[in-house]
C-alpha cells in the first residue's frame, strides 16, 4: 500500500513537472496573425497582413542632376550649387584640364544655369542668408579657404576679414547664418568671429583650440566642438565650459529650443538623438556606424540624416519626425553626402549631395527627392 | 505483496538522479526552444528590413529612370536591380515580375528552389517564406507606382544556425552530463553523510531497545537530525530514571512485604506467647478454686489460695495493662507530651519510691546523680526508670545493690542502673528486648515478670530518640550483675522551638 502511494507520487511529481515545461516552452507563444502551411517537406508561412514598409513610400519622385553640387537653395524652384565652370580657362593638373569650381544657381523647371560670379577661382560652401540677399562663401584650395560675402544684387564679394593669413582660413563647410545680418565662423587658428553682410567683423572667441570645428549662436550662447571632440558652450561673457564628450556633431534646431547631437556611444557607433539646450537627451532617433549630414526642416519638425552602417542595406537617407521620433528610410545607396542635407523652403523636397563612380573617375551628383506629404 | 528494502543512500541517489536529468533536460529543452524562436524571430525582422531595403532601392530606381510601365520596368532592369540589392543585402535575391517569372537573379540559379506554391501568396501581396531544413525563401511583395509590381525572394542558409543549435544542444548534452555525474557524486558524499547520521540515530533507538541507555547525544551538530538525537538522548534518560524509580519502588514495596510478613509473624507470636503467658496464671487459678471447691473448710488452703489466686490474678492484670500499653504506644505515639526534665531529680524520686521494695528483698539503692535536663515526655521516663528499676530490684540476689547514675556526657545524658543479680548471658543478651522473653521463666515467674517490660522499655527509649545499651555489671562469675546504661539528648543540643521553656524551668 505504501508503495503504491509511493509511486502515485512519483507519477504526480512528474507529472507536475511535464506540465511547468510545457507551460513555460508555450507561454512566449505569440498569437501573430501567421499561418503554417506544411507541404511536400516544406513549412510555408505567410504572415497576414504584414507587408514591407516600402508601402508607404514617402518619396514622390526624385531627380537626379548630373555634374553639379548642390548647397542650398534660393527658392523652391531654384537651387545654389557649384560645379565646373568650362568658359574659364582649364588647368592641366597631372595631364588633367581642370576647370575653375564656380558657385551658380539653377533652375529645377527648366534646368537654365547662372554662373554667379565667374571667376578662374574655385569657390564652395555658399551659404545663402535667410532672406536670400547674401551669400557666404569660400575660395578654397584644397580644403581650406578664406571666406568671402557676395552681395546677391550686386553680385559684388569681399572677404570677410581683412587680414588673410593662414590664421584667417576656414574649413570649407564652417560657419552659418545666425540671422539675416550675421554669420558666425571659426578659422583655423581657433577664433570665433561674427561677420554681417556689410563685412564688419567680431572676434566672439579666442581659444587657441586648432581642432575648432561645428560653431552655432544660439542667442547668446555659443556652441563648438574642440579638440577631443569636446562640445564647449560659452555663455555670455562667461568662459567656455565642456557640455559633454564624444560628440561628433552638434546642430540646434530653427526655434533654438533644442539640439541635435550625433554622440560615439561606443566603438564604432554614433546615436543620433535630440536634447535639450544645456544637452539632456529627449529622444534618441538612431545609431549608425556614422551619422552625417544632418539637417532641420525649416519648420523644425523633421530631421534629414545619411546613417552608414556596418549592414549595407541599413545605410542610407533617413528622415525622423522630432516629435514622435518615427524613422523612415527614404532612400538607400547614398554612400557618402558632400555637404549636409537641405531642406527646400517648403519643407517638400531635399537635396542630397555626393558623387558616384563614373568611367572617368568621380562625378558630382545632386538628387532632389520630392517627399509625400 | 512483500516489501522489499531500499536502502535510503539509494532512495536518495535515486531521486536526485532523476531531479538532475529532469531539471536539466528541462532546462536545455527551454533555452534551444528560445533560442530557436529568437532565431527566427531575428531572421524575420532581418528579412523584413531587407524586403525594406529592396522595395527602397527598386522605387529609387524606377523614380530616377523614365516612367514606363512597371512591369516592362522589371524587366529592363530586374537582373541590375536583383544584383544590387544581393550586393545590399548580401544574400542571394531573385526578382519575379506579376507572372510569377524570375526577371532578375542574383547569386541563385532559379532551379535551386521550388517556391510555386509560396510565391503564388507573395503575389497577392503577402509576405510568405518556405523553409526546409537547411534554408529559408523569404518572399515579399514589391510595390510599384500603382501597386504591387513584383516579388522579391531571399534565399537564406539555415546552415549557420542549424550548427549552431547544433553546438548548443551538444553542449547542453555534455554539460548536462557533466552536471549529472557532479550531482551524483556529491549527492552520493552528501547522502552518505546523511545515511550514516540517520544509521547512527538508528543504532542508538536499537541501543535504547535493548535498554542499554545512552551516555550522550547520538549526533554532534545543529541540524535537525542532531535534534532527532537530542530527542533520543533526552527520551533515554528520561526512561532510564523513570525505570531507576520504578525499581526503587519495586524495592520499597518488597522491603514493606518483608516487614509486614515479620510483622505478621511477631504479632502471632505475640498473640501465642500471650495465650502461654495468660494460661499458667490462669491453670494457677482454676487449680486453686478446684481445690477450694473441694476442700473449701481447709483454712491453710484458703489462705494460700487466697494468696496465690490475689498474685496471679495481679500478674495478669500487670501483664494486660503492660500489653495495652505497648499497643498503645504505638498507636498513640503523637500523644505525649514532651516537656524539659531534669533527670536527676525524677531518677532520685524513683528511687525514694522504689527504697521500700528493696529493702523488702533486701537490697539497698545507691544513687549518683548529677543534672541533666532532657526534652521528654515524662509518662514515658517514669515508665523507662521503674521498670528498670523494678527488673533490678527483682532479678538480684539478697544482700545487693541498685545502684543508680545520672550525668551529662558529651550532649547526652547518661543513665545507668546497674544491678548486682544473676546477669544475662550474652546469647540471650539480644532477644531479651523481645516482648515475653525472659532468661529464666521460673525466676520471672516467682518473680512476677511478665517478659514485656524491657521490650516496652526498648520501644520508649527509640521514641525519645535515645539508646540503650546493655553490659555486665563486671561482679564475681555467680553475680555479675547486669548495666543498663540509657543515653538521651540533652534538651540543648535538640534544635527545638521549646528552648523559651527551657529558659523557663532552669
Amino acid at each position: 500500500m505504501i508503495q503504491h502511494k509511493r509511486w502515485k507520487q512519483i507519477i504526480l511529481a512528474a507529472a507536475a513537472t511535464a506540465l511547468l515545461g510545457t507551460a513555460a516552452a508555450c507561454g512566449g507563444e505569440r498569437a501573430d496573425d501567421r499561418q503554417v502551411i506544411d507541404s511536400n517537406g516544406k513549412q510555408i508561412t505567410v504572415m497576414e497582413g504584414k507587408t514591407p514598409a516600402g508601402q508607404d513610400v514617402i518619396v514622390e519622385s526624385i531627380q537626379e542632376l548630373r555634374g553639379l553640387q548642390g548647397m542650398d537653395w534660393v527658392n523652391g524652384e531654384t537651387i545654389l550649387a557649384v560645379r565646373p565652370n568650362l568658359s574659364r580657362q582649364a588647368q592641366v593638373i597631372e595631364g588633367k584640364e581642370r576647370y575653375p569650381i564656380n558657385l551658380l544657381t539653377r533652375s529645377l523647371t527648366d534646368g537654365s544655369e547662372e554662373v554667379l560670379l565667374s571667376a578662374d577661382e574655385d569657390q564652395y560652401a555658399g551659404m545663402l542668408s535667410p532672406d536670400k540677399k547674401a551669400l557666404f562663401y569660400k575660395r578654397i584650395e584644397e580644403s581650406v579657404g578664406y571666406g568671402y560675402m557676395l552681395d546677391m544684387e550686386t553680385r559684388e564679394a569681399a572677404p570677410v576679414l581683412d587680414r588673410q593669413t593662414p590664421d584667417e582660413l576656414i574649413r570649407d563647410y564652417e560657419g552659418e547664418w545666425f540671422d539675416s545680418e550675421h554669420v558666425v565662423f571659426p578659422t583655423m587658428s581657433g577664433e570665433i568671429y561674427a561677420v554681417d553682410t556689410k563685412g564688419n567683423g567680431e572676434l566672439l572667441a579666442e581659444t587657441d583650440d586648432l581642432a575648432l570645428y561645428n560653431v552655432h549662436k544660439v542667442g547668446d550662447r555659443l556652441y563648438y566642438i574642440g579638440a577631443g571632440d569636446k562640445l564647449y558652450l560659452q555663455e555670455g561673457d562667461e568662459p567656455a565650459r565642456v557640455l559633454l564628450e564624444q560628440v561628433n556633431w552638434v546642430i540646434p534646431s530653427p526655434d533654438q529650443q533644442s539640439l541635435a547631437l550625433v554622440r560615439r556611444t561606443r566603438e564604432g557607433e554614433m546615436t543620433l538623438y535630440l536634447a535639450d539646450l544645456d544637452g539632456k537627451e529627449r529622444l534618441t532617433l538612431s545609431k549608425g556606424m556614422q551619422i552625417f549630414g544632418t539637417a532641420w526642416s525649416r519648420d523644425g519638425t523633421r530631421l534629414a540624416y545619411n546613417i552608414m552602417s556596418a549592414d549595407k542595406g541599413a545605410s542610407g537617407l533617413f528622415v525622423a519626425d522630432a516629435v514622435t521620433g518615427k524613422v523612415t528610410q527614404v532612400a538607400v545607396d547614398i554612400e557618402s553626402l558632400a555637404n549636409p542635407l537641405q531642406w527646400s523652403p517648403s519643407g517638400e523636397q531635399l537635396m542630397a549631395a555626393t558623387s558616384i563612380m563614373t568611367a572617368d573617375g568621380n562625378e558630382r551628383v545632386t538628387y532632389i527627392i520630392t517627399l509625400r506629404q | 505483496m512483500s516489501r522489499r528494502r531500499v536502502s535510503l543512500k539509494v532512495q536518495l541517489g535515486l531521486g536526485l538522479a532523476i531531479l538532475l536529468t529532469l531539471s536539466t533536460w528541462l532546462l536545455s529543452a527551454l533555452v534551444l526552444r528560445g533560442i530557436e524562436r529568437q532565431q527566427l524571430h531575428e531572421l524575420e525582422r532581418d528579412l523584413l528590413q531587407h524586403s525594406e531595403i529592396a522595395n527602397l532601392r527598386v522605387r529609387q530606381t524606377y523614380l530616377l529612370g523614365e516612367r514606363i510601365d512597371d512591369q516592362r520596368f522589371l524587366r529592363l532592369h530586374g537582373q541590375e536591380l536583383a544584383s544590387n540589392i544581393g550586393l545590399l543585402t548580401g544574400l542571394p535575391v531573385i526578382i519575379y515580375d506579376m507572372k510569377g517569372d524570375a526577371v532578375g537573379n542574383a547569386l541563385l540559379s532559379a532551379t535551386d528552389v521550388e517556391v510555386g506554391q509560396t510565391i503564388a501568396y507573395a503575389l497577392e501581396g503577402k509576405i510568405a517564406y518556405q523553409s526546409s531544413r537547411d534554408a529559408m525563401d523569404y518572399l515579399a511583395p514589391l510595390q510599384g507606382a500603382a501597386g504591387q509590381m513584383g516579388v522579391v525572394q531571399f534565399h537564406y542558409s539555415l546552415v549557420d544556425q542549424q550548427a549552431f543549435q547544433q553546438r548548443i544542444e551538444r553542449m547542453f548534452l555534455m554539460a548536462g552530463l557533466g552536471v549529472l555525474l557532479g550531482g551524483l557524486l556529491c549527492g552520493t558524499l552528501l547522502s552518505n553523510r546523511l545515511a550514516a547520521r540517520i544509521y547512527r540515530l538508528r543504532d542508538a533507538a536499537g541501543e535504547i531497545r535493548k535498554q542499554r541507555f545512552l551516555q550522550q547525544a547520538p549526533l554532534p551538530g545543529r541540524d535537525e537530525l542532531s535534534d532527532l538525537g537530542e530527542s533520543l538522548y533526552y527520551m533515554s534518560r528520561e526512561l532510564a530514571s523513570n525505570m531507576a524509580a520504578m525499581e526503587e519502588e519495586q524495592r520499597k514495596l518488597r522491603l514493606a512485604v518483608g516487614k509486614l510478613q515479620a510483622l505478621e509473624r511477631q504479632q502471632k507470636q505475640f498473640i501465642g506467647n500471650i495465650s502461654h503467658e495468660f494460661k499458667t496464671p490462669l491453670t494457677s487459678i482454676k487449680a486453686y478454686v478446684d481445690l477450694l471447691g473441694m476442700y473449701s473448710d481447709d483454712p491453710a488452703l484458703i489462705a494460700e489460695a487466697q494468696s496465690h489466686i490475689g498474685q496471679e490474678a495481679e500478674r495478669l492484670q500487670e501483664m494486660v495493662e503492660k500489653v495495652l500499653y505497648l499497643s498503645s504506644l504505638e498507636k498513640y505515639e503523637f500523644e505525649q507530651e514532651a516537656e524539659p526534665l531534669d533527670v536527676s531529680e525524677l531518677l532520685a524520686e524513683l528511687s525514694s519510691r522504689m527504697g521500700g521494695k528493696a529493702s523488702r528483698h533486701g537490697l539497698t539503692i545507691k544513687t549518683s546523680l548529677a543534672p541533666a535536663v532532657i526534652w521528654a515526655d515524662r509518662e514515658s521516663l517514669i515508665q523507662i526508670f521503674i521498670n528498670l528499676l523494678d527488673n533490678a530490684i527483682k532479678y538480684n540476689e539478697p544482700g545487693g545493690t541498685v545502684a543508680v547514675s545520672c550525668a551529662s556526657e558529651g550532649g547526652d545524658a547518661v543513665i545507668g542502673i546497674a544491678d548486682t543479680g544473676i546477669g544475662i548471658p550474652p546469647e540471650a543478651r539480644e532477644r531479651i528486648f523481645e516482648p515475653f522473653f525472659t532468661v529464666n521463666k521460673d525466676r520471672s515467674r516467682q518473680s512476677g515478670g511478665s517478659g514485656l517490660g524491657l521490650a516496652l522499655v526498648r520501644r520508649l527509649v527509640a521514641s525519645l530518640q535515645g539508646e540503650m545499651t546493655l553490659t555486665d555489671g563486671g561482679g564475681p562469675l555467680d553475680r555479675p550483675g547486669t548495666v543498663f546504661m540509657i543515653r538521651l539528648p540533652l534538651q540543648a543540643e535538640r534544635e527545638l522551638p521549646a528552648k523559651e521553656e527551657n529558659h523557663d524551668t532552669t
